[in-house]
Order: C-alpha cells, then structure tokens, then sequence
C-alpha cells in the first residue's frame, strides 16, 4: 500500500498547481497590476500600491525589481503593463513606441562613509575622482588615503543617469568596484572609510553620508529649486491603448494630489 | 492486470517522460543560448539606418508619408534602405516644415561617420551615445521636445579581436564589449581557489580518514557534509562582513573586495566537495594495503602518504576537479566580495569580475546587442568548462596508463 501512496502522492503534486490557479481565477473581482523594472523605482512604486490597495481592496500591485531595461522590455512584450525604468528611455527602446510618464524626481546622492570628514565636493571633482583622475583624498581637501571609487553595474539606470550628469559617459576608472543594486553600494560605503558611491537620494540613511554637490545639499528642496544638479526621473511606460481600464485608473490615482503626496514623502513630485 | 503491474508501468512511464522532457529542455536551452549568443558576430543590429521619431505625430521620409500610430505595434520606426546614400526627413514644427538631409556613408570606419546631418533650423543635433544621433526640437511646453533618433546599425563584431582578447568592457555608451578582463578574473579566481583550497582538502581527508577514530570522524564528517549544503549567499556575506574588511586592514588598501577575496571564500566554499570525495575514496583503499605497508615498518604517516594516498589517487582528482568547476562556476559569492572592476589585476588586492559575474550583474539592466553579448559571455564560459573537463578525461586517460 505504500506504492499507492506514493502514486497519490504524486497526482495530487501534479494537478494540484492547476486547481490553485483555477481557484485563484475564479475568485471576485480581484485585479493584480504587474508593475517590473528598476530597483530605484520599486520601493515607491511599493508604497503607492499598498496605499492604493489599502483604498481599493480589490486591486493589488504587484512589483518586480529586476532592472530598468527589463521594465522597458517586460511593457513591450506585455508580460508586464507597467514598466519601471530610473533613466530616460533610451533610443532602441524608443523605437517600441511605449508610452512614458514621468510619475516622480529622484536625486541621486553621493555618498561616503559617515566617518570621513568630507562634506562637499564639486561636480568636477566627482567627476574626476569617477575618471580616475584624482585618487586620493587628500588632493580633494580630505584625509590622505586612496579612494576606493564604488560604482554600479553597467546598463543599470542609476549609472546611466549619474555618469550622464557628472559627464563620464563609460569612462568609469577600471579599478572601480561595481555592485548590483543600492543595497551593494550603500553596504560597502557604510563599512569602508575610503569609499564613495552614489545612491538614490530616496535610499539614503544613517549608514552612509550624503554630501553636498557644489555647495547644495542632497535634499529635495534642493533637487525642486535646482540647485542640487544630480537628479533624474523616474519613468513607468506601459501601452496606453492596451492596458487594462483599472491600471489605468491606478496612474492617474498616482499623478493626482493623493498619489504625488506619497511621492513626496521621499522623492520629488513631478507636479 | 495486476496492481503490481500497473504501478510498474505507470513509474517507467512516469520516468520516461521525465527524462526525455529534461533531454529536451536542456538542448534546447544550450540551442537558444547558442543562437542568442552567436547574433552579435554574424549580423547587423539592423540593414540600414533608422529613423525613430518621439513625439512626432506624422512625416515624410523621402516623400512616403508615415503616421506613427499607424506603424506596426513594438517597430514604431523606418529603415532606410542598406544602400542608401542619401535621405531626406520633412516634418511640420508649429506651423513650419522643417527638412533633415541625411548623408549616409555605410563604408566609413567611425560609426559617427556613417551618417551625417545636414545643418538645419530651429533644432539641436546630439550624438549621445556610439551609433545614435539624436536632433532635439523645441516642444510646445518645456519638457516636451519633439526628437528623432537615428539609429546606425551596428556591425557584426569579430569573435576574437572585438570580443574574446578586446579589453575594454564600456556596454552603454561606447558599445565595446571586450570579455579578455573577465577571462583573465575566471581563469585567476578559480586557479587561487585551487592552489589554496586542495591541498588544504587533501589533507584534511587523509587527516579524517587515517588519523582519527572512527566516531570522531563520522562526527566531522557529518558537520562537512552540512558546509556543502549551505547556500552559496551565505558564504558571499561571510566573505563581505568578515574577509573583505580584514584584507583592508591587513594590506591597507582602499577596499577589500578583491581578487583575494574571491580566492579565499572560494576555497572555503570547494573545501566540502574535496573533502568528501577524497575522504570517500581512500577510505575504499584495501586495509590489506595498510597491513601490508605498516607491516614492512613503515610510520602510520609514510603509509598514508606513500601507499594510500597514491592508490586513491583517481578518486582524490576527482574531488579536486568537481570543486574546481564549482569555483569556476560560482556566481553569487563572487559578485559580494571580488569587487567586479572591469580590469586585469595587477596585485592580489585589486578587484575582478568573473564571466558568471558579468551575466548575472548586467542581465537585467542589458538591452539590445549587450544583452545578446551576455549570451555570448555565456558561450564562452560553456566552451571553458568543457576545456576543463576534457582535460580532466585525458588526464585520467594518462594517469590509467601509468598504472
């Protein structure tokens, strides 16, 4: 009889995925809005679907973070009706013919570990430590030590959008280190004194130090008033005449009052 | 029919089809990969230039009249023909036609020569990135810029001297994808991980397999055994919280995350693989062996090292190859501790990206060439993994010659 068991066993291994998605088809007028691609743009994108679902039970967001290109291409093959991308839509991506909406402002704050005296730098000396043209502390007015410059990956749209404002278009000093996601970059800058990174201003916290660019401080007000230079926006693409009514619904939710007060909270909103 | 007889066919049939879905997927994931891989080196990106218009409603390419809404779903864009010399843009700004003359020069070595504009009114003209120039014109509201892009296609690159031995990985805006740093950081992670972990393994299994009681052993055995089965994160946050901060501090440099690094956590990490297999296999050795060798006089350290180890030895290859190909094959313990400069390192402190690294990093940013190119990266490491292993077969081949 153990035999018979194990062939239950395995039925029920294999019908039993259909019978849950059968169920979970079947039940009211639940709606899941897939949301996938950059992990700036995820954790707000997060906190605008529980605020949206806390309103509407019925809708739920559902957010992959798997990287802005991927966002672009997941809206164009429609595995996602929102893509998420923290950089302009680049022109391969442009010949989809998605639409964009700008839905917030992030600046992107360059941080060093808390512990190092340095509270300012220009954006020339950004971009010459980034190039490898300055690598040591000392030669920006710090304490001596070499500079361990932290980078992200290529193609990720926080590297994009910074080397494109600090003006070093892949021309990143091959001995950066380079880490996927904020998590990575944040990690090593809070733990190594010599380390300078750079991060989406949303994500910065006590573990690191923002510090000022030309004199502007790392804040929003400052992003809003210009004065802080290193912002980019924060993109959702989708097919406007292919998306859902309630998806729909959802982004205006986000552009009005309500959804850009959440915006707010942490980013710059657009309006 | 009997129960017994049905459940017999019921699991070889259960098992034939198993087995042949997993045959079939696994070529057909080495196919794809393959056919991904190989696109960059045989074919354009595209024939002939192409004119992406954002947020022009409609235009005349050369007098053909194209309305972007009617422009096939996902290909909002219009190629010119391969052999085209010249082309013409006319499109109506506020009122006011405006004509882009193109020049076109497929046979110019400099892609930024491939394609030239003639100056025109009322707009900008930007080459923002390698093989894309961009003519930006004042919108209706700031923010709002009407823009063609024109995209030149990209070339078929060569295999050997623009990929494999190119040393300059810059994807996005220079579009070089040179792989001979990463080869380079492969080749070195795995060859330290080996130089420190298998000895280390070797002895170790002798250690337990000669040296200490039996209950003892089992004992370590079983705390060995559970090392393997601890996923490679872990190890990779051990190497970022414990190792990477100590090498800063012992060689003083600027970060810890380095060719070292990666060496070290993945020596610890082949340790378990080492270590069983070999411990397996000298533990198969005849005890007649031993008897015979202490017999003649021999210290319990000359048996073990002169007459067991040698008899095991294909075993002990065996255990020292599977944890190579695990260090070759390591991804995510890699990408927390060896830093993934794009460089070949000149000192043991400095930071490398490893082949696995680059995929896993890049694939969810990578779009259009580069991301086939990590198909291509890809290729490379299957290609390398089989160098290994049939240099492991001819080695064993010549060792069983020997005997």
């Amino acid at each position: 009889m153990k035999k018979a068991g194990i062939f239950v066993l395995l039925t029920a291994m294999a019908v039993l995925p259909f019978v849950a998605i059968g169920c979970s088809e079947s039940a009211d007028e639940a709606f899941t809005i897939e949301a996938s691609g950059s992990t700036s743009v995820s954790p707000l994108m997060e906190k605008l679907g529980a605020a949206y679902t806390e309103a509407n039970p019925e809708i739920n967001v559902n957010v992959n973070g798997t990287g802005s290109s991927d966002g672009v291409k997941a809206a164009n093959e429609g595995t996602s009706e929102l893509g998420m991308a923290s950089r302009a839509i680049k022109t391969a991506e442009k010949a989809f013919g998605l639409d964009e909406l700008v839905i917030a402002i992030d600046g992107i704050a360059v941080v060093v570990n808390p512990a190092n005296p340095l509270s300012d730098l220009t954006l020339a000396q950004i971009q010459g430590i980034y190039k490898g043209e300055i690598a040591d502390w000392s030669e920006v007015g710090g304490n001596p030590g070499a500079i361990a410059v932290v980078s992200r990956e290529p193609g990720s749209g926080t590297r994009g959008a910074f080397e494109d404002i600090v003006d070093f278009e892949d021309q990143l000093v091959t001995s950066a280190i380079e880490f996927d996601g904020t998590g990575g970059v944040k990690a090593e800058v809070s733990k190594n004194v010599d380390a300078i990174g750079y991060i989406s201003l949303g994500s910065v916290d006590d573990s690191v130090k923002g510090i000022s660019v030309d004199g502007a401080a790392p804040s929003s007000a400052n992003v809003v008033n210009g004065s802080y230079r290193v912002a980019r926006p924060f993109n959702v693409v989708y097919r406007a005449d292919e998306i859902d009514e309630r998806t729909r619904v959802y982004l205006d939710w986000i552009m009005s009052s309500e959804g850009q007060a959440i915006v707010a909270d942490k980013y710059v909103p657009v309006n | 029919m009997t129960q017994r007889q049905f459940y017999e066919k019921f699991f070889k049939n259960l098992f034939l089809i198993v087995s042949t879905t997993s045959a079939v997927a696994l070529v057909a994931i080495i196919i794809f990969v393959f056919y991904q891989g190989s696109i960059p080196f045989v074919s354009s990106t595209s024939d002939g230039v192409r004119i992406i218009p954002d947020g022009i409603e409609e235009f005349n390419v050369d007098g053909i009249r194209y309305v972007t809404k009617e422009l096939p779903r996902g290909e909002k864009f219009v190629e010119l023909d391969r052999e085209a010399t010249e082309a013409a843009i006319e499109f109506t700004l506020a009122g006011e036609e405006v004509v882009l003359n193109l020049t076109l020069d497929d046979n110019a070595p400099n892609p930024a020569d491939r394609l030239s504009v003639a100056e025109f009114d009322s707009g900008t003209l930007e080459y923002p990135e390698e093989y894309v120039y961009t003519a930006i014109f004042p919108g209706a509201i700031v923010g709002l810029e009407k823009k063609f892009h024109l995209e030149i296609p990209q070339r078929p690159e060569n295999f050997f001297t623009e990929f494999m031995f190119e040393t300059e990985w810059r994807p996005t805006y220079r579009k070089l994808y040179g792989i001979w740093t990463m080869i380079v950081g492969t080749i070195l992670t795995s060859l330290g991980a080996v130089a420190i972990g298998v000895p280390i393994g070797f002895l170790v299994a002798v250690f337990m397999a000669e040296f200490i009681p039996d209950r003892l052993g089992r004992i370590i055995r079983m705390g060995i055994d559970l090392l393997a089965g601890i996923p490679s994160v872990v190890y990779g946050f051990f190497g970022l919280m414990v190792v990477v901060p100590m090498i800063k501090e012992i060689f003083d440099v600027p970060s810890g995350s380095s060719l070292l690094a990666a060496m070290l956590i993945l020596a610890i990490m082949m340790l378990p693989t080492v270590i069983s297999i070999a411990e397996t296999s000298l533990r198969a050795v005849p005890r007649s062996y031993r008897e015979g060798s202490l017999a003649l006089g021999a210290t319990k350290m000359q048996t073990s090292w002169r007459v067991v180890f040698p008899a095991a030895r294909s075993g002990v290859i065996a255990g020292a190859i599977l944890g190579t190909s695990r260090a070759v094959g390591e991804t995510m313990a890699v990408i927390m501790v060896a830093g993934n400069s794009v460089q070949v390192p000149s000192r043991i402190t400095d930071g490398v990206r490893t082949l696995t690294a680059t995929i896993a990093l890049e694939m969810g940013y990578a779009q259009g060439r580069h991301n086939r190119m990590l198909f291509s990266v890809g290729i490379v490491l299957f290609i390398m993994i089989l160098l290994l292993n049939w240099g492991i077969l001819v080695m064993k081949k010549r060792m069983a010659e020997e005997k």
